[in-house]
C-alpha cells in the first residue's frame, strides 16, 4: 500500500514536471515578451511612435529572454526547489502574493458553489433516484437536462439582463461595492453587499454541476435499488426512506467522494469567462491577463498549483476509493 | 450483447444496435431531440437554400449555374459571375441587366451573413440599418455592421455543427488509438498512456487553446477545431480503455486469440464493435461540448476571423451593449437559445442512447 | 509484464534526484549579477571622445536667447481669450451634446478656468481612473501612456509644451531659460523655492544627478533613454544653474530636455548599493513610498485597487505667502478599474468624474436623462490616428504590396465614409495623410480619401494582377510561380473597431477578387509581431508624438530595424527631409518640408489611414478646465493641473 502510494508520489511529480515543462515552453512561444508590452499602448489599441527598441533589446537579454527557453525553465525549476515561486513581471510583488490574493475570490465562489451543488443534489438525487419513472421526476429530470445543456456564459448574460439592467435588483458587476460605500457599511451591510454581487456568478457556476450530480446520483442509485440487499431489506419490512437513505444512497457515496476528489482542482481554477463577465477578481481572470501580458512568473505559478491539485485530487480520489470498497485490492 | 463466438461479431453488433434503436423509439423526448438534430444537420448544410444573396439555380447566358455553392466555397461561385462584375452589381440587379431572359430561383430570405444589403438591392427594399432591431424585413435584427442576424445564424449552424463534427472527430480518433492501445496492451504501455492522458487533463485548455492560437500562422476555423479536438480526446480514451481491459478478459477474445487471429483483427473486428458503445455516447456529449467551447471562445474573441458568422461572436456583440441605454438584446437571446438548443438536443440524444445501451435498466 | 517494483521504485527515484541535482547546477538567482564585467566590455566598444564641458566663466561669454518661460494656467488662459463668450453655464450644461454648435458650447464652458479663488471647491476630490496599475512610483522607470499622466503630478518637472504643443518651460518651477546661440546649449536657472517632500531643496544637482542615472547602462528604462540619451551631457554649475549640451544644432533638442528628476540626496547611497535601482529591498521600498516634489504627494497606494494624491503644501505656500497657483483639488484619487465597461458603470454611478467613450457609448448610451442628470459628455480632436500598415517587406517575403500600385488600390478599396458615419457615428474625423487636416504640418491640398472601386480594380489590373485560372481570386506570376492574392491582416483584439475596420476592408477586397485572412491576436502578440514585420497587413493605430519628428521613427529607412517602421518603408526623399526638418529653426521653411513628406507620404502610401480618433468625454457636471489637445487631454501643459469642481 505505501510502495503504491510512493510510486504514485513520483510519478505524479513526473507529470508535474512534464506539465510544466509543456506550459512554459507553450508561452514562450507565443510572440511577444513581458517587454512587448513595456513599449506603451493604450487599451483602445494605439502604440506609441516613438519608442525605439534598441533599449529594450538589452533589457531582454538581461532578462534571459534572447536564450534558449529551456534555460529560462531551469532557472524556474531551481528557483522553485527554493522555495521562491518569483516575482511577477507586472509590479515585482511576489507571485505567492499574487496568486494569494485572488484565492480568496476564488475560493468563496466555487466553494460555495460546491457546497450549494452537493447540498442540493443530494436530496434531489435521492428523490429522483427513488421515484423515477413517475411524472414530476420526469419533469424535474428535463429540467434540470435543460439546465445542463445552457451554456453557463449565456445564462449568465440573460440572467443580468433581466435582474441588473431590466430589474436593478442586482448590482452588474464585481465583488463589492466600490470602498467609500463600503465604508459607510457595518458589518451586515458590508455582508449583504458581498451576498449581493455574490448571488449571480454563483448562480452560474452551480446550476450546471448541480444537474450533473443529481444525475449522477439517481444513476448511482437506480443501480443500488436493484440490488438483492435491497429487496432483503424491503421483504424485513423496513420503511421506504431507511431503505433509501440508510442502504442504497450509503453504497452510492463511494463514487460520489471520488467526484468529489475529481473536482477539488476546478475548486481553484476558476471560470475565465464567467470571471470576465461578472469582473470577479478570481485566479480564472488572472490567469487569462497575465498568459496577455506574458507575466510567465504569474502563469507558470498557476499552472502549478492547478496541475498540483489536479493530481493530488485524482490520487485522493482512487485512495478513497481503494480505502473504502474492500473489493478492490492493489497487486 | 455477443451471445456465442459463433456469430460473426459483425451480425451480432448489427443486432445490437437494432435492439439499441427499438428501446431508444419509446423515449419520446430521445426522439424529440434527434428530430432536432437532424433539423439542425440540415439546416446547416442547406443553409444557402434558406437564406443568401445568391440564386440556388439560376440559368444565365443560356446556361445554368448554381451561385449558392460559394456559401460552401467562395471558389465554386462560377467566374463568369466574377468577370461580369456582379461582385460589384449584384445578382438581381446584374442577372437583370446582363441577360433580361435570366430564370433564378431564390433562397427563401434575401439577405447575407457576410454584408449589408443595400439600397434597392432586392425589390426596391431599403437599405439594411445598423443595429437594427427584428423587423419583418430583418427578422431576427442587424449587428453594427448592418449585417442581418437570422442570415448569419443559418449560415452559423454550419460553422457549429462542423466543429462540432470535426473536433470530436479528431478527437475520437486521438482517444480510440490510444484508449485501445492502453487497453489492449496493458502493462507499461498502459502506464506510459495513462500519463499521457493525466497530462492532457492537467494542462489548463485555456493556456493550451491561446498557445497554440497565437503560435499558428493563419488561423483559421479548421485549426481551431483541431485544437479543441486535441483537448478533449481524454474520456473518450478512459471509456475505450476501461472498456478493452473488460473485453480482453472475455472468452470470445481468449477464442480468437486462441485460433490465431492476427491483434488488428482482434482489435478492429472483434473488440472495437463492441467496445463502441460508451464512445458513440460520448462523442454525441463530446459534440455538445465542442458547440459550447467553441461559442465560448468566440464569445472571448480567440479563434476564428471576426466576420465569421459564429454564434458565439454574435454574443460577444451583444454582450458589449449590455448595461447600456438601448442594450441589443436581439443580438443576445437569438444566438443563446440557438446553442442551448443544439447542446440541449446532442446531450439528450446521448442520454437517451446511454439508457437505451444499458443493459441494466429494463 | 508488470515492472517489478523495487529496481522501478529505485530507477525512478534515481532519475528525479539526477535531474534535482542538474537543476540546482543550472539554476542561477533571478537577480542580475553587478556589472563588472559587461560594463568594461561595452565601454571598450563604444568609447567616444570625452567631452569636457566650459567652466562658468566661458559661458558667461556665449550669446544667449531667451525662451519661454510661462506658467501653464497662463498660457490656457491666453488660448482661451478669444473664444465666443460661452452660454451662462447652466445652460450650456443643460444642452444636448448633439451637434457641433452644442459641442463647441459645452466645450467652452467645461473648460474655462476659475475666474476667482472663490468659485473653484478647494476641498474637492477629483476622482479619476486607470485601466492597469501603475508599476513603479520611480518615476525613472514609467513605460505607460498611463504612468506618464500620473506620476508628472508628485513629480515637479521643469519643460513642458501648451495645448497647441509648443514647447515652454514652467514659471512654476524654472526661473530664466535660454538657448545659445549655436542651439548646442540650453540654459535654465531654477527657482529656489522647490522642495523635496523630505523637506530638502530641490536643485540643479538633482537634474545632472538623474541624467547620469538615466544614462547609467545598469539602469534598465528604455522609456525615458529614449530620448534622454540624445543628449551629450548635462552639468549643474550651482545649486540653480543646469546646462544641457546636445549633440548637433536640431530643433528637436528641445524635447529631449525633459526628464524625470529623482532626489540626488536619496538615490545617491542607495544605488552606490544597487546600481540597478530596481532590485534591492530598500529601492523597492523606495519605490512604493517614494520621495517627491511636485503639487500633489502620495498618500496611499493599495495595489490593483487605487491610488490616492493629496495637495502639497510646501508647493503653494512658504512662510504663509502663495508663492505657486494653488493645486485645485485636495486630493486626486485614482480607481484602478481593468473593464472597461465596468469602469463606465463606475462612472454612471458617480464612483469616477471622467471616462473616455467610445462611439458606441457616446451614441447610444449617454443620451437619457439619467445620465445627463449627473453628467455631460464633450468632444474634442485629438491627432490618434488609426491605419492599416502594407508590408513591403514581410518575413517570410511575399510579394503582395511591394507595388505603389497595389497599395493605392488598398487604400481606395476601404469604405471610408461607411465606416465613419455608420460605426462611428460620423465621430471620427477622416484622414487626409499621416497628419492631422488641423495641423500645421499637414499639407492643405490633400482630400481626405475616398473609396473609389472601379478605379482600384484598374490598379490591380496594371499591377499584373488578374483571374488566370477562374476560382475568383486575383494572381500572378512571381518568380515563375503562380500566387494567389489572399493575404492575413493582423488585428489587436479587445477593440471592436478594428474588428469593424477588418470586416469592412475584407468586403470590399472580396468584390475585387482579393481574398484577406483577418486574424485577430491579442496586444502584446501583435506589438511583437508587428517590430519583427511577421504579417501582410496590420491594422493598428499611433498617438502623436509632439513634434513631427516622431514620423521619423515610422517612416524613415533605419527605422526599419530600431523603430517603428513596421511596414519597411522606405523613401531617400522622405529620410531626407526629415533629416533637413530636423535642422530647419524657421517656422515657414520647416512647415514646408513636412507638407512635401505629407504629400509624398500620401502617393506612397504604405499605410491606409483609415481616420483620426477624437477625445469623446464624459465629465461630472461639476468638472472645469478639462481642455483638449492633440495629445489627448492630460498629455500637455498644465493638463490634469487645469482641472477643478466648481463649487456647488
Amino acid at each position: 500500500m505505501l510502495q503504491h502510494l510512493l510510486r504514485r508520489l513520483l510519478l505524479g511529480l513526473f507529470t508535474l514536471v512534464l506539465i510544466t515543462i509543456t506550459v512554459y515552453g507553450l508561452i514562450r512561444s507565443m510572440p511577444g515578451n513581458p517587454l512587448t508590452l513595456l513599449e506603451g499602448g493604450d487599451p483602445m489599441g494605439i502604440a506609441n511612435p516613438g519608442v525605439r527598441t534598441v533599449f529594450y533589446r538589452e533589457m531582454e537579454k538581461e532578462m534571459g529572454l534572447d536564450r534558449h527557453w529551456l534555460v529560462g525553465y531551469f532557472n524556474w525549476l531551481g528557483d522553485l526547489a527554493r522555495g521562491d515561486l518569483g516575482r511577477s513581471l507586472q509590479d515585482r510583488s511576489p507571485v505567492s502574493a499574487a496568486i494569494g490574493a485572488r484565492i480568496g475570490p476564488t475560493f468563496l465562489l466555487s466553494g460555495t458553489s460546491l457546497a450549494l451543488a452537493f447540498l442540493l443534489s443530494i436530496p434531489l438525487g435521492i428523490y429522483c433516484g427513488a421515484r423515477s419513472g413517475r411524472l414530476p421526476e420526469r419533469a424535474i429530470s428535463t429540467f434540470l437536462y435543460m439546465l445542463f445543456s445552457l451554456p453557463s456564459f449565456v445564462a449568465a448574460l440573460y440572467l443580468l439582463i433581466l435582474f441588473s439592467v431590466e430589474l436593478k435588483w442586482l448590482p452588474l458587476r464585481g465583488m463589492h461595492s466600490s470602498d467609500e460605500a463600503l465604508a459607510s457599511m457595518s458589518a451586515a451591510g458590508r455582508s449583504w453587499d458581498l451576498i449581493k454581487h455574490m448571488v449571480l456568478p454563483v448562480a452560474c457556476s452551480t446550476y450546471a454541476s448541480l444537474a450533473y450530480y443529481v444525475r449522477f446520483i439517481r444513476a448511482n442509485l437506480q443501480e443500488a435499488i436493484r440490488q438483492d440487499y435491497i429487496r432483503t431489506a424491503r421483504a424485513k419490512g423496513l420503511g421506504e426512506a431507511a431503505v433509501v437513505v440508510k442502504h442504497a444512497f450509503r453504497n452510492t457515496l463511494i463514487p460520489l467522494a471520488t467526484l468529489l476528489g475529481l473536482t477539488l482542482a476546478h475548486l481553484m481554477s476558476g471560470s475565465v469567462i464567467l470571471e470576465r463577465i461578472f469582473n470577479w477578481p478570481g485566479m480564472g481572470l488572472l490567469f487569462f491577463e497575465a498568459i496577455g501580458r506574458r507575466d510567465y512568473p504569474v502563469i507558470m505559478g498557476l499552472t502549478l498549483s492547478f496541475s498540483v491539485l489536479v493530481l493530488l485530487g485524482n490520487l485522493l480520489a482512487d485512495l478513497l476509493y481503494a480505502l473504502v470498497d474492500p473489493r478492490i485490492r492493489f497487486s | 450483447m455477443n451471445e456465442t463466438a459463433s456469430n460473426s461479431p459483425a451480425a451480432g453488433a448489427a443486432g445490437y444496435w437494432r435492439l439499441v434503436w427499438r428501446r431508444y423509439r419509446k423515449r419520446r423526448l430521445g426522439l424529440a431531440a434527434l428530430a432536432v438534430v437532424v433539423f439542425l444537420a440540415i439546416l446547416g448544410a442547406a443553409a444557402p437554400l434558406v437564406v443568401g444573396t445568391r440564386p440556388i439555380i439560376c440559368r444565365y447566358q443560356g446556361r445554368w449555374y448554381f451561385p449558392c455553392l460559394y456559401y460552401y466555397n467562395p471558389r465554386w461561385e462560377n467566374p463568369v459571375f466574377f468577370k461580369d462584375g456582379f461582385r460589384f452589381t449584384y445578382y438581381p440587379r446584374g442577372l437583370a441587366e446582363k441577360d433580361p431572359t435570366s430564370i433564378a430561383l431564390w433562397p427563401l430570405v434575401y439577405a447575407d451573413p457576410y454584408r449589408r444589403v443595400d439600397v434597392g438591392e432586392w425589390r426596391g427594399a431599403k437599405g439594411d440599418p445598423n443595429r437594427g432591431p427584428p423587423s419583418l424585413r430583418n427578422l431576427l435584427g442587424t449587428d453594427a455592421e448592418g449585417r442581418d442576424v437570422f442570415s448569419r445564424m443559418v449560415h452559423g449552424t454550419r460553422i457549429a455543427l462542423l466543429v462540432g463534427f470535426v473536433a470530436v472527430g479528431i478527437a475520437a480518433a486521438i482517444g480510440i488509438v490510444v484508449g485501445g492501445l492502453a487497453g489492449y496492451c496493458g502493462g507499461w504501455v498502459d502506464k506510459i498512456l495513462s500519463r499521457l492522458v493525466e497530462l492532457v487533463m492537467s494542462v489548463p485548455a485555456i493556456v493550451l487553446i491561446l498557445a497554440l492560437v497565437a503560435v499558428i500562422e493563419r488561423p483559421t476555423i479548421w485549426h481551431l477545431m483541431a485544437v479543441i479536438g486535441c483537448t478533449r480526446w481524454e474520456s473518450i480514451a478512459r471509456y475505450l480503455r476501461a472498456e478493452f481491459l473488460r473485453l480482453k478478459e472475455t472468452d470470445f477474445v481468449a477464442a480468437a486469440r486462441a485460433l490465431g487471429v492476427p491483434p488488428h483483427r482482434i482489435i478492429l473486428r472483434h473488440m472495437l464493435p463492441n467496445a463502441l458503445a460508451p464512445v458513440i455516447v460520448s462523442i454525441s456529449f463530446g459534440i455538445a461540448g465542442a458547440i459550447l467551447l467553441e461559442s465560448g471562445l468566440s464569445f472571448l474573441g480567440i479563434g476564428s476571423e471576426p466576420s465569421t458568422p459564429s454564434w458565439g461572436r454574435i454574443l460577444n456583440e451583444g454582450f458589449n451593449t449590455l448595461g447600456g441605454e438601448r442594450p441589443q438584446w436581439w443580438l443576445v437571446l437569438f444566438p443563446g437559445l440557438a446553442i442551448f438548443t443544439a447542446i440541449c438536443a446532442y446531450n439528450l440524444v446521448g442520454d437517451t442512447l446511454q439508457e437505451a445501451m444499458d443493459p441494466r435498466i429494463r | 509484464m508488470e515492472l517489478t517494483k523495487g529496481p522501478a521504485l529505485a530507477s525512478l527515484g534515481g532519475l528525479l534526484l539526477s535531474v534535482l541535482v542538474l537543476i540546482w547546477l543550472f539554476a542561477s538567482p533571478t537577480i542580475p549579477q553587478p556589472p563588472g564585467l559587461q560594463q568594461n566590455v561595452t565601454a571598450a566598444k563604444t568609447a567616444p571622445p570625452v567631452f569636457v564641458p566650459p567652466s562658468l566663466e566661458a559661458l558667461k561669454t556665449v550669446k544667449w536667447s531667451p525662451q519661454r518661460v510661462v506658467s501653464g494656467f497662463d498660457v490656457l488662459r491666453e488660448i482661451q481669450a478669444p473664444r465666443p463668450a460661452p452660454l451662462p453655464e447652466d445652460e450650456a450644461l443643460r444642452l444636448r451634446n448633439t451637434d457641433p454648435q452644442s459641442n463647441a458650447r459645452i466645450a467652452a464652458a467645461v473648460g474655462r478656468l476659475p475666474r476667482s479663488d472663490e468659485e473653484v471647491d478647494w476641498d474637492a476630490t477629483y476622482f479619476r481612473y486607470l485601466p492597469s496599475d501603475v508599476r513603479t512610483f520611480n518615476y525613472i522607470f514609467y513605460s505607460s501612456r498611463y504612468e506618464g499622466e500620473v506620476l508628472p503630478l508628485v513629480y515637479a518637472g521643469l519643460f513642458g509644451f501648451d495645448s497647441n504643443l509648443v514647447p515652454l518651460a514652467g514659471a512654476e518651477t524654472v526661473s530664466e531659460w535660454s538657448t545659445s546661440e549655436d542651439r548646442m546649449m540650453d540654459r535654465v536657472v531654477l527657482r529656489d523655492d522647490i522642495t523635496w517632500s523630505d523637506g530638502k531643496p530641490f536643485t540643479a544637482h538633482d537634474v545632472e544627478f538623474s541624467f547620469r542615472t538615466i544614462m547609467s547602462p545598469d539602469v534598465r528604462c528604455p522609456a525615458v533613454k529614449n530620448g534622454a540619451d540624445k543628449l551629450k551631457m548635462v552639468k549643474a554649475y550651482d545649486a540653480r544653474t543646469v546646462v544641457y549640451f546636445h549633440k548637433e544644432p536640431l530643433v528637436t533638442n528641445v524635447f529631449n530636455l525633459n526628464f524625470p528628476i529623482m532626489p540626488k540626496h536619496v538615490y545617491e547611497p542607495t544605488l552606490a548599493r544597487d546600481p540597478t535601482m530596481q532590485a534591492s529591498e530598500e529601492h523597492i521600498r523606495l519605490s512604493e513610498n517614494p520621495v517627491t516634489s511636485g503639487q500633489y504627494r502620495l498618500v496611499s497606494w493599495k495595489k490593483g485597487q487605487e491610488i490616492i494624491f493629496e495637495r502639497r503644501p510646501e508647493w503653494y505656500e512658504r512662510h504663509g505667502k502663495r508663492i505657486r497657483p494653488k493645486p485645485h483639488f485636495k486630493r486626486i484619487h485614482f480607481r484602478i478599474i481593468a473593464d472597461r465597461a465596468a469602469a463606465f458603470l463606475a462612472f454612471r454611478s458617480g464612483e469616477i468624474d471622467e471616462y473616455e467613450l467610445t462611439p458606441d457609448h457616446w451614441a447610444l448610451q449617454t443620451n437619457g436623462d439619467d445620465f445627463h442628470a449627473r453628467a455631460t459628455k464633450v468632444w474634442g480632436t485629438e491627432w490618434s490616428l488609426y491605419w492599416i500598415g502594407w508590408n513591403q517587406r514581410p518575413i517570410p517575403d511575399a510579394p503582395y504590396f511591394k507595388d505603389r500600385r497595389v497599395r493605392e488600390a488598398m487604400a481606395i478599396a476601404f469604405p471610408y465614409s461607411e465606416f465613419i458615419e455608420k460605426i462611428t457615428y460620423a465621430l471620427y474625423q477622416p484622414a487626409t495623410g499621416i497628419f492631422h487636416t488641423d495641423s500645421w504640418m499637414a499639407d492643405p491640398a490633400l482630400q481626405p480619401f475616398r473609396q473609389d472601386l472601379p478605379r482600384a480594380a484598374k490598379l490591380l489590373a496594371e499591377a499584373g494582377w488578374a483571374d488566370t485560372d477562374g476560382d475568383n481570386i486575383l494572381d500572378r506570376m512571381e518568380n515563375g510561380q503562380k500566387v494567389p492574392f489572399r493575404f492575413s491582416f493582423l488585428i489587436p483584439a479587445g477593440n471592436p473597431l478594428y474588428g469593424n475596420i477588418a470586416s469592412l476592408q475584407k468586403r470590399d477586397l472580396e468584390k475585387l477578387g482579393v481574398v484577406c485572412e483577418v486574424k485577430e491576436m491579442d496586444f502584446t502578440t501583435v506589438q511583437a509581431l508587428a517590430r519583427e514585420h511577421r504579417f501582410h497587413a496590420i491594422c493598428f493605430g499611433f498617438g502623436t508624438g509632439a513634434d513631427p519628428d516622431t514620423v521619423r521613427n515610422i517612416l524613415g529607412t533605419k527605422a526599419y530595424e530600431e523603430g517603428r517602421n513596421f511596414t519597411g518603408y522606405s523613401n531617400p526623399k522622405v529620410d531626407d527631409l526629415l533629416e533637413k526638418g530636423q535642422k530647419e529653426f524657421d517656422p515657414a521653411r520647416r512647415a514646408a518640408i513636412y507638407r512635401e513628406v505629407d504629400r509624398i507620404v500620401a502617393t506612397d502610401l504604405p499605410f491606409s489611414f483609415v481616420c483620426f480618433r477624437p477625445t469623446l468625454a464624459a465629465l461630472s457636471k461639476d468638472v472645469r478646465g478639462y481642455n483638449f489637445s492633440p495629445r489627448g487631454p492630460y498629455g500637455f501643459t498644465p493638463g490634469v493641473g487645469a482641472v477643478w469642481k466648481k463649487k456647488s
